[in-house]
Order: structure tokens, then sequence, then C-alpha cells
């Protein structure tokens, strides 16, 4: 089971979380040994859903005073969880981008924001397309969740009329 | 020269503003690809007084990457880091940043914030465990927070004084149980020491003893010393991918497998 995979896959059970400040608990998103420590300023929010048979969280990260965006999904398992994508703004960036693998779920390493299966996407001093991403004002809690919603597929899917 | 050099330097720089006041991008480049930014964070009451400021995600980055800041070596390199550079480490907002000061120092103290943050970075470098002390530590400290409760603890000392030729690195001794020494192993040499320990506690002093050989990787010794080693110690176990499984089984090693149960 790849990113991709995840991403075509239909989605169930989809919870979207509060929007809270500061720690996020290792009950929320256990990526850390303990929470994974944000400051006060930083906002986030967890959605859960069921995709593939396994559980999937998305944390989505918030700093409006510095220009900060992530929305970085993961898989749960049994002793933790791995991180397959995380789509990203920050200011000092030249535009939007993601830190994604396309190895297999099973493979890779637990609790791990990144390592060296992550690659960035574009590449390092390739071109970066502002305009393609870049619809709505970081600190919008709406559209920070709307923008994770539409990037990850998480949606579930009614019949056809 | 000079002139190419600055623009090397300068090309790459690029400023915006956001409502903290500047972000500010530089050449260099994390090991995943992000470039090193900081801010220019205005003091709101005193007009031309700033600070630079991370942007409060490279502690809990660092450490959802696997550095654990708690361990003293990683803790006193971090302090060290601050102090060598003038910085300081706001605690609560998990912050990295400089004193205030006047708006015409700040391009100095970029100079020096720039490089605190590329050296924080290279923290990533020690998750690899590929650092003698930081496996040691690490190891220990995860096995003292799992049996501490339950068993008498010594580092660094003989199981005893007829066992005195060999020092292993811990020696765990619950009450009712037999001791249990643990060698913390990243060499062929200290797992002949720990044989050597095991044979002289069974037929040299003829006392109960387990011996633990906990072996950094799979591959830090060669098959065949692999196979000696499990045919004579109490137990091997192996760190890395499966630390708490190996250090559970530490556990049953030292208080018995009911006990781990209750």
């Amino acid at each position: 089971m790849r990113l991709k995979d995840i991403v075509r896959a239909p989605k169930g059970n989809i919870e979207i979380g509060k929007w809270q400040a500061g720690k996020v608990p290792k009950a929320d998103f256990p990526i850390a040994r303990t929470a994974y420590r944000l400051g006060n300023s930083f906002k986030w929010s967890v959605i859960t859903f069921q995709a593939l048979g396994v559980e999937c969280r998305v944390l989505i990260v918030q700093h409006e005073a510095k220009q900060k965006y992530e929305a970085i999904l993961g898989v749960m398992s049994a002793n933790g969880l791995r991180i397959l994508c995380s789509y990203e703004y920050h200011a000092s960036e030249p535009g939007w981008h993601c830190h994604a693998t396309h190895d297999d779920v099973d493979t890779l390493s637990q609790g791990a924001m990144r390592g060296p299966w992550i690659k960035r996407v574009p590449g390092v001093r390739k071109i970066h397309r502002p305009q393609k991403h870049q619809t709505f004002k970081i600190g919008d809690e709406t559209a920070a969740i709307r923008f994770a919603i539409d990037r990850y597929n998480i949606e579930t899917k009614g019949p056809l009329l | 020269m000079k002139e190419e050099l600055c623009r090397a330097f300068c090309n790459e720089i690029s400023v915006k503003e956001v409502p903290a006041g500047l972000a500010v991008s530089t050449p260099f480049r994390r090991s995943d690809g992000d470039a090193i930014g900081f801010y220019v964070v205005r003091n709101a009451t005193a007009p031309g007084i700033a600070r630079l400021e991370d942007d409060g995600e490279t502690m809990p980055y660092l450490e959802a990457c696997g550095v654990d800041f708690e361990t003293q070596t990683r803790k006193k390199a971090f302090e060290n880091l601050l102090t060598e550079y003038g910085a300081e480490y706001d605690e609560g907002e998990n912050i990295i940043r400089t004193p205030l000061m006047k708006d015409e120092e700040l391009p100095r103290a970029a100079l020096r914030f720039v490089p605190l943050l590329l050296r924080l970075f290279d923290f990533l470098l020690l998750t690899q465990e590929h650092v003698e002390s930081t496996f040691k530590e690490d190891a220990a400290k995860k096995i003292k927070t799992v049996v501490g409760g339950s068993a008498v603890i010594k580092e660094n000392e003989p199981v005893d004084p007829k066992l005195a030729e060999v020092t292993p690195d811990m020696v765990l001794h619950a009450d009712g149980r037999e001791p249990v020494a643990v060698f913390f192993i990243q060499s062929a040499t200290r797992v002949h020491e720990a044989i050597f320990l095991q044979m002289a506690a069974l037929y040299e002093a003829k006392e109960a003893l387990s011996v633990v050989a906990l072996l950094e990787t799979e591959g830090t010794i060669n098959r065949d010393l692999h196979r000696r080693a499990r045919n004579r110690l109490g137990l091997v176990a192996t760190w890395e991918g499966d630390q708490d499984a190996a250090v559970q089984r530490i556990e049953r090693e030292v208080i018995g497998t009911e006990a781990t149960m209750h």
C-alpha cells in the first residue's frame, strides 16, 4: 500500500478534530516520543479516516504570524504512525511543495517525520508554482482543512445519480 | 572575486513580509531540501528593536525525526551551541531566538544565527545511532525507565568481587531472581568479554548470572560470533529497529515472564 493508493482509495469514518493550540498530544498524532511540541502560536487540527482497511491521520498545522502551513498524512500501525506525505507552505520557501515517499507503507520507519526515503517535490532549486495551490489565506481555519481534504481526497463518495 | 562571492551569497537570499515581521530565506538547505530560514520579529512596543527567531518548528521537527534532547549528551550539546552563538531557547514556545537588538545590529547577528540553525540540523546525524555514546546512553535510559521500578540497577560496576575481571555496562537485580549483566555491544571484543563473564560465573564462581548482549545492529558482529553468543549467553537481543521489544525482552529476563504480565 503506497501513498497514491491511499489518496485514490474510498474513504470512510472521516472525523475532523477541533482546532487547538500548542502541543499536539501523542494520542492525537504519535509522531514524536512524547508530544509534538509546538508552541502556542501554532494552531492544529487532526483529520482521521479509514482507507483500504487502515486508519489514516492528517495533522494540519498553521502559524498565521509566520505564514506556515503543513498537512501531514500518516498511517497508523500497531506501534505508531508512518508518515507518507507532508504538503507545506513556508514564507521562507519559493512556494508550495511536499515531502513524500512512494515506498510501501510496511517498509517505512514508525514515528519518523522524515528520513532518506522521503523526497521533496518539486526538487531543490526546481520551479515552484506559487499560483497553483495558494488559494487561501494562511490562518483561515476552514480553508486550511478544505485544502488538506482536497489534496488527500478525503471525501466519502456518494452513489452516482 | 569578492563581488562574485557576495553575489553568490546574496542572490539566493529572499525576504518576504509576514505578520510577524520578515521571513528570510537563505541559500543553505536542510537535509530534506527546505531552505534554512529565519524571521526578523519586531518588538511591538519599541520601534527600531527586533530579534531573530526560527519558525518554532526546529526543535519539534528534530524530535519528530528521532533526536532525543532528553539525553544528557544532546542536551548539553544543544546548550553549548546556544551559548556559542549567543542565542536563547524559549521552552514554552519552543523558539530559538537572539536577544532583542537594534535594527542595525541584525545583519551581523544573522550571520551568527544561520550557522546555529545549520548546526542544530546536524543533530539528525545522531539519529542514525552511529555514535557510540548515544546508543549506550539511549539503551541505558530506556532500560532504566522500563526495569527501574522492579530491580536494583548498577552501571559500569562488576557483578560482584568474584566476577571483577570484566565489567558489564549494567547489572540489574530483581528480588528473588538471578542478577542480569547487560553488555551494550558495538564490537566483537565486548561479546567475547560477555561470554567470558558468563562462563566465569557458571564454572569458576559457580554463581547464578544471566549475561545479556544487546547488539546495536544485527551487523555489529559476524554470524559465527552471533552463534557462539546465542549458545552461551542468557540472551542476545538487537537494538536497531526494534528497541521496545529488545528492552521488553531484557525486562522479562530480569523480572521473569510472569511478573511482566501483572
